[in-house]
């Protein structure tokens, strides 16, 4: 036997052996956030209202004044992705079209004058014409400026602090055209003597929408939303990095370049994970019910058949798509079709559907009790197959010794032929970039 | 600390700023050793310091701002926990990095013993294990931050200890881990 006190040695030499060290990018991330999250102040204290007597003449003042702070806060509370988000396109007044501006836009990476280059860039308009450029290397009041609409494409952007990288009073003027839904924002250099506010401006940002936060995109809040219909590049996703030596994965920007119609959502996208999901669904993303998605992922393995599904790779199983795929076709609980080869972006691989084999009544230790079977786990973890829902498996060799996993999951089987129809042709405009 | 609060919920983000930088590795450790998972972890310290930064006007001591960051970074813990069983695909669970031969006093078998057994416990056992044994708190304080009866606190550390001691004590000679660890 163990002694007590042996035992809280060992268990305290055992959580010693974590982490101590906070990732700087976890850091970063978290003040880059609260640049545009409002602290929730309450103007008094709720229980005092328990000890009010409530004559019907008092019941019927408070009930004016609540009504009036309602009103007046829903005026002056909003956060930024509630403000004046027109829904037609910006008329030429330019209080209106920068309106239309007002919000954190997500663009490539950028490079300043001495610092290292950050792989997450914001542009966040502000209320009251203030224009902010934040990354990991990137204070945002480095190219601090006030904004102003000179006509309907083009801005100045004037340096208004000294503890700027531009000149205190510098003007830079930039040429600026909106999507027609305002997702997108093109920035083109006209003239600017400070040359670090061109190069943190000047590109392409997409609108941030992201309601998914960081508990579930995995990092921050900076997945895209909603979608407007067009090409897009992936924010963080890297499809190239081997998880499994413990160590943190970079980001990577652009890793996929991806074409979507309208209607669809981009969740999240983190080093690990890509995950798009049907814009009508995203809304109940925090339902923790199971939804229709598209993920992809690096680096997928067969997923260990061993009792409770532990997070683990099948042992002996090879790391092609064609030994994934000979596996899973005799895995237990599994249904699959026949796997047909498949090209996307040059690239080969197989595609199989998968279903919950019927007769298949095992669950997971992390599931709730009803019937479950682990498909995958790759860096980003485990993928199943539950009663009901239905994927389509696509692994592909993207060169390099690298392999990606492409799941189309869908929660309500009975909608299959339509969901898929609509997502395949996302899959198929995947190009995934060179190392 | 205290002034540095204080600014921070008068909204100056540069002293709320300073503040992460005081607290996010001790936080950032301990939700790595209650998740057991780097990526989940760095998850839930995010959550859990936004979280503060808007919920920080509402801190009536200055002074207990630390004990209240634990607090929402142990539930962060217990929602990315939950997050993970409910989500049907891409779940990530990932081993929790660490120097290697950290402790001789944990061989690799007890590690890995320790390691599954862990998993097997609740979010919840697994809180008040790590704040008891690795942050080194009594069980009255871990039962007042995590908002719980001390009772639950106790018998939550009952059956973490309880299962983590026959996993490591299942698999070995008893004599030589008695010896071993004479």
């Amino acid at each position: 036997m163990t002694h007590e006190r042996d035992f809280d040695r060992i268990a305290r030499a055992w959580l010693a052996a974590g982490p101590d060290e906070a990732p700087d990018r976890a850091v970063a991330a978290v003040l880059a956030a609260i640049e545009t999250t409002p602290q929730v102040r309450r103007p008094w204290r709720w229980p005092l209202w328990r000890q009010i007597h409530m004559t019907p003449r008092t019941f019927g003042l408070v009930g004016a004044l609540v009504m009036a702070l309602l009103v007046a806060s829903s005026i002056t509370l909003r956060s930024p992705h509630e403000i004046a988000r027109p829904t037609s396109s910006p008329s030429g007044v330019p209080t209106e079209i920068y309106a239309s501006l007002i919000d954190v836009w997500a663009g490539a990476p950028r490079t300043l004058t001495g610092v290292p280059t950050s792989a997450i860039v914001r542009a966040t308009f502000r209320e009251g014409n203030r224009l902010d450029i934040s990354g990991e290397s990137i204070s945002p009041l480095g190219v601090q400026s006030k904004v102003e609409i000179m006509n309907s494409d083009r801005l100045t952007l004037t340096t208004f602090t000294r503890n700027s990288r531009c000149q205190e009073g510098a003007v830079g003027t930039y040429q600026y055209l909106l999507s027609p839904a305002k997702k997108r924002l093109t920035l083109t250099l006209v003239s600017d003597p400070c040359a670090d506010r061109v190069a943190a401006v000047e590109g392409d940002w997409v609108r941030t929408e992201c309601t998914t936060g960081p508990g579930l995109a995995g990092g921050d809040w900076d997945c895209y939303g909603n979608l407007e219909a067009g090409t897009y590049k992936s924010r963080a996703v890297n499809l190239r990095f081997d998880i499994s030596h413990g160590e943190v994965a970079p980001i990577t920007y652009g890793a996929l370049t991806f074409t979507v119609p309208d209607g669809w959502s981009h969740v999240a996208d983190n080093a690990t994970r890509f995950w798009l999901m049907p814009s009508d669904q995203y809304p109940r993303v925090h339902d923790g019910v199971p939804l229709d998605g598209l993920y992809v992922f690096g680096h997928p393995r067969a997923a260990s058949t061993a009792a409770g599904c532990p997070f683990e790779a099948q042992p002996g199983i090879g790391i092609t798509p064609n030994d994934i795929m000979t596996f899973l076709a005799s895995a237990p609980g599994l249904k699959l079709t026949t796997p047909q080869p498949i090209t996307i972006n040059g690239h080969t691989g197989l595609s199989a559907d998968i279903q919950l084999a019927p007769d298949w009544k095992n669950t997971c230790d992390w599931h709730d009790g009803s019937p479950i079977a682990p498909i995958l786990y790759a860096n980003t973890g485990l993928s199943s197959v539950a009663m009901g829902t239905r994927e389509r498996l696509i692994l592909l060799d993207i060169g390099h010794g690298d392999a990606v996993g492409i799941e189309i999951f869908n929660a309500d089987a009975s909608r299959w032929d339509e969901y898929v129809a609509g997502a395949m042709p996302i899959v198929e405009s995947f190009v995934f970039a060179e190392p | 600390m205290r002034d540095l609060v204080e600014r921070a919920q008068g909204g100056d983000r540069e002293a709320f700023g300073a503040l992460v930088g005081l607290i996010s590795d001790r936080m950032y450790g301990l939700a790595a050793r209650i998740l057991r998972d780097n990526d989940l972890a760095e998850d839930a310290l995010q959550g859990a310091l936004i979280s503060t930064w808007r919920q920080l006007p509402a801190l009536r001591d200055p002074d207990r701002f630390e004990g209240w960051v634990r607090k929402v970074l142990v539930h962060a813990c217990y929602a990315e926990a939950r997050r993970r069983r409910s989500w049907a695909a891409n779940v990530r669970v990932l081993p929790v990095d660490g120097p290697a031969g950290a402790d001789d006093l944990v061989s690799i078998d007890d590690r890995d013993q320790l390691d599954r057994a862990f998993r097997r416990l609740s979010v919840e056992q697994r809180a008040v294990f790590v704040l008891h044994h690795h942050e080194g708190r009594p069980l009255v304080e871990i039962a007042d931050t995590l908002g719980i009866p001390a009772g639950t606190a106790r018998s939550r550390l009952h059956y973490a200890t309880r299962v983590l001691r026959a996993a490591i004590e299942a698999d070995g000679d008893p004599l030589a881990t008695e010896g071993r660890l004479a």
